[in-house]
């Protein structure tokens, strides 16, 4: 998990390819490379999302004490 | 007699009189009184009603809605005070009174003037700068919450990130947010936090309250707690207008604890969104760009030299076509006149048949050899010919000849 991309480093990496893709310049396979590269990290941004569990973890168990006034 | 020099006062004259007495007193007109608050009541009209002791007496006081809309904290039981007002007589049951004009929370001068002190050390350590912040994550893996696990803030917090992320996963910190011991706590969990790398973001917060409920956040361990967490702090303390020494060493502040959660997590749907965007606008560059590649073709397709190409190929293919049409016409035709030219030849032939001719009651004459006589001019008296019709042969002697003129 550790060393795999993070999710807006993955964005980054994301909107530098599709910027180099909508300048339109660069050959065709140059494109297509970019383009599956790009795909590839659309994966990995995906999976990250769906990785997510939703739970509440507590830090401690010591009781809350004096709550808030509100 | 002395007692009929007294002159006796109905209830209302006295009340009156006494009135007048305090009103008329320049040191009772405006009156600074300290004490605590008890019995406080916030009637439905905006009226306040309350008393003010110390540990051997008490005193009524009221404060009109006017006055009362102008202050800047709730007013409650215990509360330490100093009123600004004066003091009169309620004359309709003779009550001594004070009515306020102005509440100001005691201490909170004192409390004020430590925290500036404070702010003004710490800033000079370089607690506050600028370029020691560390930037929030945009997604983090989970969300620290240091506060109290049972204040209204903990829900706050759960429930704004609950909306914008529902699978977003929480390791929740509960401390005791004020009284003695808080400080520490809430240093303790912050430090907890980083040891067990529990999240990528923390909140360290509480509700609002007075600026002594809030003072645990600006004690110095907390401020040196979050100084010294790796995991970025989103500091909310109270509401908009409360500023605490954990704020200003916060990676950022957020005014309330629901804001501290939304500044923590996205929205899910827009991550996904701008996933989903990204890939669409590949999508559309690429195809735009072999849209592209297509019109390059198109256009040499349709510029001058390869149109004259293009109409050199065509124009020979129907020149190719003309003649396969041609030669097959032609040959068609050519067949339909050879087979013409036959039929007349056959018809001619028929026509030349002897045999035919023979039927019809002529005869062929032939000499000694076999050989067709044509005429007279090749036989002479005595020639012995053969005649020839159509049912056999007969010999014959020529008896004389007689050339026609």
């Amino acid at each position: 998990m550790e060393k795999q991309l993070r999710f807006e480093e993955a964005m980054q990496k994301l909107s530098e390819i599709v910027e180099k893709l909508e300048s339109g310049e660069g050959a065709l396979d140059e494109m297509i490379h970019l383009y599956e590269e790009g795909m590839k990290l659309v994966g990995i941004c995906e999976k990250q999302l769906d990785a997510y569990e939703s739970t509440i973890t507590k830090l401690n168990e010591k009781a809350g004490g004096i709550s808030d006034a509100e | 007699m002395e007692q009929t020099l007294i002159p006796i006062f109905s209830v209302s004259e006295l009340n009156e009189y006494v009135g007048t007495l305090l009103s008329a007193d320049p040191n009772l007109s405006e009156i600074r009184v300290s004490g605590e608050i008890s019995g406080f009541k916030r009637h439905s009209s905006g009226h306040l009603y309350f008393s003010l002791k110390d540990e051997n007496a008490l005193v009524r006081c009221v404060m009109f809605k006017q006055q009362a809309m102008r202050l800047n904290f709730r007013p409650e039981d215990g509360m330490q005070v100093v009123l600004y007002g004066r003091a009169s007589l309620y004359q309709k049951d003779g009550s001594f009174q004070l009515y306020a004009n102005y509440l100001k929370k005691s201490g909170e001068g004192e409390l004020f003037k430590r925290f500036l002190a404070l702010k003004d050390e710490l800033e000079k350590k370089g607690y506050f700068d600028l370029e020691r912040k560390r930037p929030i994550p945009f997604l983090p893996r989970s969300v620290g919450v240091v506060t109290s696990g049972t204040g209204a803030a903990v829900q706050d917090i759960l429930n704004v990130i609950g909306r914008r992320f529902p699978r977003m996963p929480v390791v929740l910190a509960s401390v005791r947010v004020q009284g003695q011991g808080a400080a520490e706590e809430i240093a303790r969990a912050i430090d907890e936090m980083n040891a067990k790398n529990g999240a990528d973001v923390l909140i360290v917060g509480r509700g609002g309250g007075s600026m002594e409920d809030l003072w645990a956040f600006n004690e110095p361990v907390v401020a040196d707690a979050i100084r010294n967490s790796r995991i970025p702090v989103i500091s909310a303390v109270g509401h908009e207008t409360d500023f605490t020494i954990a704020d200003f060493t916060a990676d950022l502040r957020a005014p309330t604890p629901s804001a501290a959660a939304e500044l923590a997590v996205p929205e899910m749907d827009a991550c996904y969104e701008a996933v989903s965007s990204m890939a669409g606008r590949m999508r559309v560059s690429l195809n735009a760009r072999v849209e592209k590649m297509r019109g390059n073709v198109k256009l040499f397709a349709s510029s001058n030299a390869f149109r004259i190409l293009e109409r050199r190929v065509a124009d020979s293919r129907m020149t190719l076509d003309l003649a396969r049409e041609s030669a097959l016409r032609g040959a068609s035709r050519r067949i339909e006149q050879s087979r013409a030219a036959l039929a007349q030849t056959f018809g001619k032939l028929a026509a030349l048949d002897p045999g035919a001719v023979l039927e019809r009651g002529y005869a062929m004459l032939t000499d000694g050899n076999g050989r067709t006589i044509t005429g007279v001019r090749a036989m002479k008296p005595k020639d012995r010919v053969n005649i020839r019709m159509h049912d056999g042969t007969a010999a014959a002697t020529v008896e004389n000849v007689a050339k026609n003129d």
